[in-house]
């Protein structure tokens, strides 16, 4: 009985259809099938410049883990909770592993979402390099001022503030550079090969 | 037929120019023939009047630098492929999260046109906002998406090894220092070569004799280009005065493998001291002696314009310096052939070449699992930062050598393609990166894993376990 019932999630639907999305992501050459720090850590940080971005932003990863037949991996709420709450930067952070299937899963949903947002995050990087060049403080752009208040009320609140005080993240202003690098880095998210790039860079400097 | 393919975004539009290759048939049915030989690449960044131009190396150079950076730019991971000023035409530096300069140096004039050194242009340099940046890079990999125009180039995305990762900031801050030291030291040779040693000029019975093919002053480094000038105040011991005197003295050094590892001593340290190679009439061949630890202890010229022309080759200057070393004695001494040839090739061998199949020297790591993975492992990092459509049309060979960490310890080119496109290969740029010179001693004091790893005029890479010098 036991074998007949561990068999079952491969012959279900969701199941089979899961390689066909995941397929042009290449596993990465490290011996462990689950993530190293800095991947679980930058995918979730992704994520969090999204929900910064777009209000429901939570809600449109399940929304596209639905529409990407991506259930099987990110189930629900609580189970997308845990595999961000990896990220050892969280206040909440659990010695769960990040799966390598999941990571691909969260990345070929960011790299959506943020392909649908493309237009939003060109205009504004295109509105901070015009305050930087005109010198005024970011802050005085309604549209941009707005997207680093959420995305630090959400750093914040989810962080502990001991663990990203390693990394340096204890200022406003550090915290906004952050917000800014990762509106570039979804960016790339949003070209032609931006999921492989994406993907494959989680993965520098832990190789062999 | 000329065909023309353009990729346009808001800060950036590429345009390629080239033509379909004939020789490949069924081209005339379809609506969109395969772009498969470049002719011209430009590049319009938005801001910039003028487009960057170039053929096929430029535009090779331009997508490895971009794809590179692109990753570099995601994952703050330095990239060697964006950084790769001493082989590649294109690089990128990060100035900060929000300027990224691209550099273009100028492709070297084409042979036989203009030698002179001061018509190389300086390089172009660019400053690219990140959304710019992300043009440039969209661009680029639409080009690789698309299957009709040059298809052998396309997409391949690898992560950065740890060695190159985490450590290489290290690294290009500590090799610095260790250039400016070696530099600091070629200052103090030449000015040791300034006050030359006491002339030790044997006795020349028949001054006609002194042009023969084999004259017997095996020169000092004044000797034959000493000038009125030169003070001989030094009191230092010069070096030997005649190479066959000397070897009457003292043991010759025979053990193959022993010759072997100086022949690669002396050509490292004269090949890059060999800077002008033009302009040589005939080739000029020479005898070298040579200690154990690769201090060229004496020449002799070997034909008549060798004699005359020592002035030409870089002798008088990687002569060992009595002063820093201690003076040879009774030491035993190899000796080579070298030859500078009018080609501008440096040939080195040994005298009386090799009297059996040499061995590799050192302690070696035997077991087969462990070199198993060195094997797998070399083969991955030489393949990663290989690319590129290489220009020489056969294999190179080379034998390299790496510790249990599977870090590269040393590099032998093993025929005269290797020598000559020795920097297609990322051999010198993962040995600079180790030990902060191209010309280090090799590192052999502790077990090596060799290996065989041949680079093909297709792109494909092969390494093997080293089965022994082929002879």
């Amino acid at each position: 009985m036991n074998v007949s019932a561990s068999l079952t999630p491969f012959n279900s639907p969701t199941q089979d259809s899961l390689p066909m999305v995941l397929d042009t992501l290449p596993d990465p050459a490290i011996a462990s099938k689950t993530c190293p720090r800095r991947t679980r850590l930058q995918i979730d940080l992704i994520l969090l410049a999204i929900e910064a971005l777009e209000l429901g932003g939570s809600e449109a990863i399940l929304t596209f883990a639905q529409e990407l037949d991506l259930k099987g991996i990110v189930k629900d709420r609580v189970n997308l909770w845990r595999m961000r709450s990896s990220n050892p930067l969280r206040r909440a952070h659990m010695r769960r592993p990040l799966t390598i299937m999941e990571a691909k899963a969260l990345v070929v949903i960011a790299c959506h979402i943020a392909r649908r947002l493309t237009v939003v995050i060109r205009q504004l990087l295109m509105i901070c390099q015009q305050m930087e060049e005109k010198q005024i403080p970011l802050e005085q752009n309604l549209r941009l001022s707005n997207y680093l208040e959420r995305f630090r009320a959400h750093f914040k609140s989810r962080m502990n503030a001991r663990r990203s005080g390693v990394l340096a993240l204890t200022s406003d202003a550090k915290l906004d550079e952050l917000a800014i690098n990762l509106l570039g880095q979804l960016l790339f998210c949003t070209g032609t090969a931006g999921m492989q790039r994406l993907w494959i860079s989680l993965f520098d400097g832990e190789v062999e | 037929m000329n065909i023309q393919r353009k990729y346009s975004l808001p800060n950036c539009t590429l345009l390629l120019e080239g033509l379909s290759d004939v020789t490949r048939a069924a081209h005339f049915q379809e609506m969109r023939p395969e772009l498969s030989i470049l002719v011209n690449a430009e590049c319009y960044l938005s801001g910039y009047n003028q487009p960057l131009t170039g053929g096929r190396e430029f535009f090779e150079s331009l997508v490895r630098a971009v794809s590179g950076y692109a990753q570099e730019f995601l994952s703050s991971v330095p990239n060697p492929q964006a950084h790769n000023q001493e082989s590649e035409l294109v690089e990128f530096r990060k100035i900060d999260s929000n300027r990224h300069r691209l550099i273009i140096y100028s492709e070297g004039a084409p042979e036989g046109f203009d030698h002179s050194n001061n018509s190389k242009r300086p390089p172009i340099e660019i400053d690219l906002n990140t959304v710019q940046l992300f043009d440039l890079v969209e661009a680029v990999d639409q080009f690789f998406a698309d299957t009709q125009t040059l298809p052998e180039l396309s997409l391949e995305l690898q992560p950065v090894t740890r060695r190159y990762g985490g450590a290489s900031q290290a690294l290009i801050r500590q090799a610095v220092p260790a250039a400016v030291g070696v530099s600091s030291l070629a200052v103090a040779a030449i000015a040791f070569n300034l006050i030359p040693p006491p002339q030790i000029r044997p006795p020349q019975p028949k001054p006609d004799e002194q042009t023969s093919s084999t004259t017997n002053n095996i020169t000092a480094p004044a000797s034959a280009t000493a000038t009125p000038t030169r003070t001989s105040t030094a009191n230092t011991k010069p070096p030997f005065k005649d190479l066959e005197a000397l070897l009457n003295t003292v043991p010759e050094i025979t053990d193959p493998s022993q010759l072997r590892a100086l022949n690669r001593q002396v050509y490292n340290q004269v090949h890059p001291a060999w800077t002008n190679r033009l302009g040589l009439q005939q080739d000029l061949i020479y005898r070298l002696g040579v200690a154990a630890d690769g201090a060229i202890v004496g020449y002799k010229a070997v034909n008549k314009e060798a004699n005359i022309g020592v002035g030409q080759t870089p002798l008088p200057n990687v002569l060992y310096n009595p002063a820093s070393r201690p003076p040879i004695s009774n030491e035993p001494i190899a000796q080579f052939r070298i030859v500078f040839t009018t080609q501008g090739v440096l040939q080195v061998s040994p005298w009386r070449g090799y009297a059996r199949t040499p061995e590799v020297v050192g302690e070696k790591i035997t077991d087969s699992n462990i070199v198993k993975g060195l094997n797998q492992k070399l083969y991955s990092t030489v393949r990663q930062t290989w690319s590129g459509t290489p220009t020489f049309t056969r294999d190179l060979k080379y034998r390299v050598a790496v510790n249990k960490d599977g870090v590269i310890a040393d590099y032998e080119p093993l025929n005269q393609v290797a020598f000559d496109y020795f920097r297609e290969t990322p051999l010198p740029k993962m040995f600079n990166a180790v030990y902060g010179s191209n010309v280090a001693a090799p590192n052999n004091k502790e077990p090596l894993a060799h290996f065989q790893v041949i680079f093909k005029p297709s792109g494909k890479l092969e390494v093997t376990p080293w089965e022994g010098y082929q002879q």
